[in-house]
């Protein structure tokens, strides 16, 4: 027996490596050691499978392939055991199945085998497949097993298992085919004992039948078994089909399902983009509004009524005008900015729309409405969107604009109001220091020209009205308890009066100025003083125009006389300062009244202008009382005129030209402080002096013409002694000097007549006159001279006796006929002129009475002496 | 209003003294108060025609005020147009040159005519200037300090060229004139003193008058808080008109420095 000895077969690496064909293999690895050692225990099976693994792995086949297949193994098994029992005695040898195949010496007809083999479906192929394993079979009785499990390992489905347990049986055909070779030759060795032969023979013959019937019994107990696996395998493929079905039924409902669900993920993804677009839109939204929209705080700040900007609670919600309400105009402006850039960004597309402008914000709700629906039926429609938004921002940016300028407007309207009740206040103080507030307030409302006139029109008026209190109180009350005095104090002192009003009003001015520079923030203007000329001629910019307009009609009211209530009481500056001057009797107070107001008029001009109504008025006042003046002065110089008398015996100047040249020396003093410029004095002042001077000349000439019994000698001297004293009370002032030329060429040619006039006088009294005559008139060369009459050696020698007469007696110095003139240098000046003139006349005559053509005798007795005496004599050199 | 008070452009202010600058011509009026008010020296100054303004806010304790100062013109033709100035200021300063006698020794008949003219409680600052020029000096320090000491008037010297104590005579008579409202001598609120209040006060009256009396309080708040010698007429002015001329200069302005230069008093 070479079954015990056979090495129990290791399954492969296949079957290791699956737990089911382990177990398979090892039931059936243990079936066929088992059997053999149960064949060599004496049969008896049953316990073959006692080890509880091989058991459980029955149970799993059995259970899984329809409990029957168990038990047709099982009862292959017993069959086997039974077959191997008989296969002990081989008489009774009718081995079936597997267990004639477990059975090494077992000899299994080929037709059972063929027959068995037939059985399977898969009966040649698994020939081919073992064929090799075949060869070694006949060597390694477990080999078959190996290959039943590596079938089992390829086909691990129920069917495949069947299928190899059936090529098992086919295999144990092969087998048994390869043994019945053997049996074949363990056959032949009966037939070398003839006793036994007919045993032999009949067992032979009943070995064969039994062994057919018992292959045939176990080849139907198979079939019956595997008729039943078979049913179980087509109940199974029944329900595999169905499950097939239901399967596909399944894959069907969830293509379908897919389908469907296919447009609701697209939809959903759809609303999920819009959503997400939503969203960003809100955003854009959020940033659109808090970009184009106050917040509701901010539109209360604006159309609040309460103008209180908060002093007691700076941390209360301000409703009043402060910096707050600024920076809320600033935004509504910044917005506005923005929109008109929208506009222009948007531009093209909106042209259409806004030129059909009357649309409206009902032509913006059907948008907004479309843009809605198209919103909500997804992004197919979405492609047209961009040109409903270029209308729409065109539109929304419209809609802004309206409410914006609304908003602007109201702001406007509360800084109006605003203004509007803090000057009324302001005509309360007399310092008006102006808060940031109202200088921005101002500023801003330059934007609104119409509001600010209205503003400044209010300002301007309660400033005049108070300036004008206040000057009248200056005037009427002066300080606390009278002191300083009140103005009107001194009204006697007219020009204290008037410097006094004309001084406070240049104080008020130049606070008025501060508080206007400070309320429109003038610049530029910052370092120079109030006082000082400003440059009226440039350019100058806004709020210069306006500090200027406004200080202009802050001043208007102390200038302008009141039109109603004429009384001087009440009146200003002008209507006081005239009456002052009208009720001036001196004519030096009426010329320092209009000196003093001029002095203000060119401070004036050059502080506030030209044309301020200020420097008008003290333009007018200083007209008239400049004309006033003058007019004093005409009046003065006709009634110097009227009353005209000979000039006094001594020849002085007149009592009325003295008095008058002091006048007119005072008003030159006066003039002298004043503001003009000295190259324009001469020009300006001529006016005066000629309305001065030329009377007092004119009274002079007058004065010598009324004079019958003066002679033409007294009469220059007169003149000369007048022109004189003039040009003295003119000389300290370079502003005369023009006129003082004028006397002195007057007085020149006096002079000049004069020096003949004491020249002819003297040279009557030297006795020289004949012979200088004579000297003069000779004109035929041939007559001597001594043949001339007056210049005979006679009249020679007389005249040389009355010249002696003459030097002895004369005062060479001066003259008696000189001494009324008022200028003694002047008249030294005429007798010198005359000695020199006589002392000529004597040289010449000397030397006519030496020459030897002229004929005299012995001339030399006639001249007593030469020309150096008498010139020497007579103080000339 | 807190916000924007740290922007303020124009300083605000508590009160407003009205200034006259006078003394004789060519002592250096004009060229002090230039220092004062731009810290330089003016140079090719020419004679003041009339009269000139300028202001300038100075901060003496506490308190803002700004100053409205009038320069007036030296010269004797000029007298009759400048002594209408005098009127409603609330202080003068008397200006002489230390290099010459004679615009020391004119010094009473500005006096007189600032006494005359002006405020009954007008202060007054003399004030010797051009003390750069020490070696040409002609009136003594003790001398013009003897002289204002006589007037009662306060004393300071200067120089308009290196501005040594240039803003001295303006500080004095802020100082003095806020003692004078302190003991009520001169009250802000009536005119013609030459003394008013700014925009902060009139601020302050405001808020504490809307509010009932909280807030600022009474704009005379420093009224309750005189101290000692406050009302026991030591600083004299008008504390009854006889006395008046009882300040002592030196406590008026509470300092004695020492030396020549740079002393004040």
């Amino acid at each position: 027996m070479a079954s015990p000895s056979v090495p129990t077969p290791t399954p492969t690496t296949v079957i290791r490596t699956n737990p089911i064909s382990l177990r398979l293999w090892k039931i059936i690895s243990h079936t066929s050691t088992s059997s053999t050692i149960n064949n060599s225990a004496g049969g008896g099976g049953g316990g073959a499978f006692d080890d509880p693994a091989s058991k459980e792995a029955l149970d799993i086949v059995s259970e899984r392939y329809c409990g029957r297949i168990g038990t047709s193994l099982t009862s292959t098994r017993n069959g086997g055991a039974k077959a191997k029992g008989l296969s002990r005695d081989r008489r009774r040898a009718q081995g079936g199945g597997i267990g004639y195949w477990l059975g090494s010496d077992a000899v299994p007809p080929q037709t059972t085998a063929e027959r068995s083999g037939s059985e399977d479906e898969d009966e040649s192929e698994e020939e081919d497949g073992s064929s090799s394993a075949g060869e070694d079979n006949a060597s390694l009785g477990g080999t078959p097993i190996r290959l039943g499990g590596g079938v089992l390992s390829r086909n691990q489905s129920s069917a495949a298992s069947i299928r190899s347990t059936t090529s098992v049986v086919a295999r144990v055909s092969t087998a048994t085919g390869g043994d019945v070779n053997g049996h074949a030759v363990v056959g032949d060795q009966p037939a070398s004992s003839s006793s036994l032969v007919n045993g032999a023979t009949n067992a032979r013959k009943y070995f064969k039948s039994d062994l057919e019937k018992g292959l045939v019994q176990g080849s139907l107990k198979f079939l019956s078994a595997f008729e039943k696996v078979d049913e179980q395998l087509q109940l199974l493929r029944a329900h595999m089909h169905e499950m097939q079905d239901r399967c596909s039924t399944i894959q069907g409902d969830v293509d379908r399902a897919n389908a469907g669900t296919e447009g609701l993920l697209r939809r959903a993804n759809g609303l999920r983009e819009q959503e997400q677009s939503a969203q960003i839109r809100n955003e854009i939204s959020q940033l659109f509004l808090t970009r184009f929209t106050l917040p509701p705080s901010a539109i209360h700040l604006l159309k609040s009524r309460s103008l209180a900007a908060s002093f007691e609670n700076a941390q209360a919600q301000s409703q009043g005008v402060d910096m707050q309400l600024f920076e809320v105009m600033d935004k509504v402006k910044r917005i506005r900015a923005d929109c008109r850039a929208l506009f222009e960004f948007v531009g093209a597309d909106a042209v259409g729309v806004r030129g059909g402008g009357g649309g409206g914000a009902a032509a913006g709700a059907a948008a907004d409405g479309k843009e809605e629906v198209e919103g909500e039926e997804g992004d197919e429609k979405g492609i047209d969107g961009e040109g409903v938004e270029g209308r729409d921002i065109s539109l929304v940016a419209k809609e802004i604009m309206a409410t914006t300028t609304e908003h602007l407007e109201d702001a406007y309207e509360k800084l109006h109001r605003w203004a509007m009740f803090e000057f009324r206040k302001v005509a309360r103080g007399e310092q008006v220091e102006v808060s940031p507030v109202m200088r921005e307030t101002v500023k801003r409302l330059r934007e609104r020209r119409d509001l600010l006139d209205d503003v400044l029109n209010l300002l301007t008026t309660t400033r005049q009205q108070y300036l004008l209190q206040q000057f009248l109180e200056a005037l009427t009350r002066g300080g606390p308890n009278g002191l300083p005095r009140p103005i009107e104090l001194h009204a006697h002192d007219p020009t204290r009066y008037v410097g006094d009003m004309l001084a406070w009003v240049h104080q008020a001015t130049a606070s008025e100025r501060e508080f206007l520079d400070a309320l429109f923030d003038v610049r530029g203007h910052a370092r120079r003083m109030v006082g000082e000329a400003r440059d009226m001629t440039g350019q100058a910019d806004e709020e210069e125009v306006l500090a200027r307009r406004c200080l202009d009609r802050a001043l208007e009211g102390l200038s302008r006389p009141l039109k109603h209530g004429a009384e001087v009481r009440h009146g200003g500056l002008q209507v006081r300062i005239q009456h002052t001057v009208k009720s001036q009797e001196g004519i030096i107070v009426t010329y320092k009244i209009a000196n003093l107001v001029q002095f203000y008029l060119v401070t004036m001009q050059r502080t506030i202008g030209d044309h301020a109504l200020l420097t008008k008025a003290l333009q007018e006042i200083f007209d008239s009382a400049h004309e006033a003046f003058l007019e004093t002065l005409a009046s003065q110089g006709r009634s110097l005129l009227r009353f005209l008398h000979p000039p006094e015996p001594d020849l002085a100047p007149p009592m009325a030209l003295r008095d008058s040249s002091a006048t007119l020396h005072e008003i030159m003093s006066v003039y002298d402080t004043s503001l003009v410029d000295e190259g324009d004095r001469e020009a300006d002042f001529a006016q005066i002096l000629r309305a001065a001077v030329d009377p007092l000349v004119k009274m002079c000439q007058h004065m010598v013409d009324i004079w019958p019994k003066g002679t033409e000698w007294e009469k220059n001297i007169f003149m000369i002694n007048c022109s004189l004293y003039l040009q003295h009370v003119l000389e300290p002032y370079a502003f005369t000097s023009q006129r003082g030329a004028e006397l002195q060429e007057q007085i020149d040619s006096r002079i000049s007549t004069l020096k003949q006039e004491h020249y002819r006088l003297l040279s009557e009294q030297s006795g020289l006159k004949l012979i200088v005559a004579a000297m003069n008139d000779k004109d035929d060369p041939e007559t001597p001279l001594s043949r001339l009459p007056g210049a005979e050696p006679k009249a020679i020698s007389q005249a040389m006796k009355s010249f002696e007469a003459f030097l002895t007696s004369l005062d060479i110095m001066t003259s008696s006929s000189l001494a009324r003139l008022s200028s003694a240098r002047i008249a030294s000046d005429i007798h010198r002129f005359a000695l020199d003139q006589i002392g000529k006349d004597y040289e010449r005559t000397y030397s006519a009475v030496l020459n030897k053509d002229n004929k005299y005798e012995f001339p030399s007795t006639l001249l007593s002496r030469d020309p150096e005496d008498v010139y020497m004599l007579m103080g000339l050199d | 209003m807190n916000t924007y008070e740290g922007t303020e452009l124009v300083e605000a202010y508590d009160y407003l003294f009205k200034v006259i600058v006078v003394g004789e011509s060519g002592t250096g009026k004009s060229c002090l108060l230039h220092h004062f008010i731009h810290d330089t020296f003016k140079e090719n100054s020419l004679h003041t025609i009339g009269v000139e303004f300028n202001s300038k806010v100075v901060r003496i304790g506490d308190k803002s005020v700004k100053l409205q100062i009038w320069d007036s013109a030296g010269q004797e033709r000029f007298k009759s147009v400048t002594r209408s100035y005098y009127r409603g200021a609330a202080a003068a300063v008397l200006v002489y040159d230390i290099t010459r006698r004679s615009s020391f020794t004119h010094l009473d008949q500005w006096l007189s005519d600032c006494r005359a003219m002006a405020s009954p409680h007008l202060v007054v600052v003399l004030v010797g200037n051009k003390v750069d020029k020490e070696a040409e000096r002609e009136v003594d320090y003790l001398e013009g300090l003897r002289w204002a000491e006589q007037n009662n008037v306060l004393f300071v010297e200067t120089s308009s060229i290196t501005g040594t104590n240039a803003a001295q005579p303006f500080l004095l008579i802020g100082q003095s004139i806020i003692v004078l409202m302190k003991d009520g001598v001169i009250d802000p609120d009536v005119a013609g003193t030459g003394v008013s209040y700014g925009e902060r006060q009139l601020r302050a009256v405001g808020a504490s008058g809307s509010s009932g009396g909280t807030g600022f309080g009474s704009r005379f708040s420093f009224a309750s808080d005189t101290t000692g010698g406050g009302g026991s007429g030591r600083w004299g002015f008008g504390k009854g008109r006889g006395r008046r001329g009882s300040v002592n200069v030196m406590d008026m302005v509470g300092t004695g420095k020492e030396g020549r230069e740079g002393k004040c008093c």
